[in-house]
């Protein structure tokens, strides 16, 4: 086939470019990206489970609680003197298991028990999560910081489950795969459920209103004041000046709408895996900075699970590599 | 029909995350719909619609507290716990107490809203992290922060709800 021919046969530049920017091309990582990312989750699960919910009772029962289930026990100090140990031995094993498992299967028996072993020592830690979550809620107000660490331990003990009682896996995925491939998945769908709730809560009219963010703006700054009763060191001065230039402020605030609601799209591939972590990273830097928010564990799954620098690293270097002794020639 | 929708589900990628979306923006909230308290709405832990900064109101506020002298009283440092969550206790409270009476909260007199802030500040000093901290104090007043705009200026106003002893 000649050259023209070739380029004839070719599809069209906004093809191509489509489907560069958003063709799904499975992510298949590899092994020491999945340990990567049990790192990333066992260090958020342990911040939020590794010692006595502040709380010892249930005055306003939420969730699980409302309908019986008492997680009380998760304040007392003499349960966890004992239970935070196991859920860290826990998540330890949860963390290292996976790398020795190839020593250990031999047969496709005892693989089946690896899964179930993961999916095991995953439990705790994740019940515990939850229990920790809803006892937290249960305090008469609705706290959002720590549902995504739940739905992430949750995508990882789901995922080997599924893998244990041999249900197939989409794209061909081994149980690490899969994990981190679910756990992408919830992560972006709390973003598009939160567009979601944006645009039916205020009827569509999100954008037109975003300027009165300024009064958030100013509440904000308020409460980091009354926290530790030192000065905020942020972006106060936006809280007048979004009334002052509202279309700034549709474009500034109003930009985090359309970011959240096509998160989805950043499930296609790395390339937009990676623009879209760091967009979404980037916003809640910003909203951390303004509002006092801290977002700690969106960041920590944005980075690992979509920005992933290490996998980004080790390709730009092993392309450098494959590339030098070419380009002195 | 069943055979199409199979056809067409089979070949729907991210399945988990389309189950969450729906889950979480369309079941929960329609099985939660009624809860008394607004803000459980949409919330069954730990799956929730993520509502924040959903609807800017014209109007907000937020509260602070201070000791019997008005002199500010650091909420971390003294309670071990932030702000914000101060607020949503006290605004669940208060809804509470506005559905007893049967009017909207924003209606409830000063008088209405005392017992609402004094329960709060009980709550407090009992579930503090630093009982040590909250003994140098001979008492908590919780007030209250209005924000509103006026003539496109942004407007505050403090005034004090309850206090205990």
């Amino acid at each position: 086939m000649t050259a023209s021919a070739a380029t004839a046969l070719a599809p069209p530049l906004w093809r191509r470019v489509i489907r560069f920017c958003f063709g799904f091309e499975p992510m298949r990582h590899a092994w020491w990206e999945t340990f990567l990312f049990r790192i990333a989750i066992a260090y958020i699960a342990w911040d939020t489970i590794g010692g006595p919910s502040r709380f010892h009772s249930q005055p306003a029962p939420h969730g699980l609680a409302a309908w019986g289930v008492d997680f009380s026990w998760l304040g007392s100090e003499d349960i966890a003197r004992w239970f935070v140990p196991v859920l860290g031995v826990c998540l330890v094993l949860y963390i290292a298991f996976p790398l020795v498992r190839p020593l250990l299967e031999r047969e496709n028996k005892r693989a089946r028990c690896s899964e179930w072993f993961t999916a095991v020592v995953l439990l705790p830690p994740l019940l515990a999560s939850f229990g920790h979550g809803t006892l937290g809620n249960s305090q008469g107000g609705i706290d959002h910081t720590t549902q995504l660490v739940t739905l992430a331990l949750f995508a990882q003990w789901l995922a080997h489950v599924w893998t244990a009682v041999r249900l197939k896996a989409p794209s061909s995925y081994n149980s690490q795969q899969l994990a981190a491939d679910w756990t992408r998945q919830l992560v972006a769908a709390t973003y598009v459920v939160s567009a979601i709730s944006k645009l039916i809560e205020s009827k569509g009219g999100w954008w037109h209103e975003a300027p009165y963010f300024g009064l958030q703006i100013a509440k904000s700054t308020g409460q980091a004041y009354y926290e530790w009763l030192t000065p905020p060191d942020n972006a106060a001065w936006l809280a007048q000046f979004f009334f002052d230039h509202p279309i700034v402020a549709q474009l500034f605030i109003g930009a985090g709408l359309p970011l959240e609601f096509f998160a989805f799209l950043a499930l296609r591939n790395r390339r937009i895996a990676l623009f879209y972590g760091m967009a979404l990273y980037s916003f809640h830097v910003g909203v951390s900075e303004i509002m006092h928010l801290g977002f700690l564990y969106h960041k920590i799954l944005l980075l690992a699970f979509f920005v992933n620098p290490a996998w980004w690293t080790a390709k730009s270097v092993f392309i450098f590599k494959h590339r030098t002794p070419n380009s002195t020639h | 029909m069943w055979k199409k929708f199979n056809q067409w589900s089979g070949n729907v990628k991210f399945k988990l995350h389309w189950f969450f979306v729906v889950l979480t923006a369309l079941i929960v909230p329609v099985l939660t719909r009624h809860h008394p308290v607004k803000a459980q709405r949409g919330e069954w832990y730990p799956f929730s619609n993520f509502p924040m900064y959903s609807n800017f109101e014209e109007t907000a506020y937020y509260v602070y507290i201070t000791d019997l002298d008005d002199k500010p009283v650091g909420i971390q440092p003294t309670f071990g716990t932030w702000p914000t969550k101060v607020k949503k206790a006290y605004d669940a409270k208060l809804k509470d107490t506005a559905k007893a009476l049967k009017k909207p909260s924003k209606k409830l007199t000063l008088d209405e809203c005392r017992p609402v802030a004094e329960a709060v500040l009980r709550q407090l000093r009992n579930d503090s992290k630093f009982p040590d901290e909250v003994k140098k104090n001979a008492g908590f007043r919780l007030h209250i922060m209005d924000i509103w705009l006026e003539n496109g200026r942004i407007k505050q106003e403090p005034r004090l709800v309850g206090e205990i002893k």
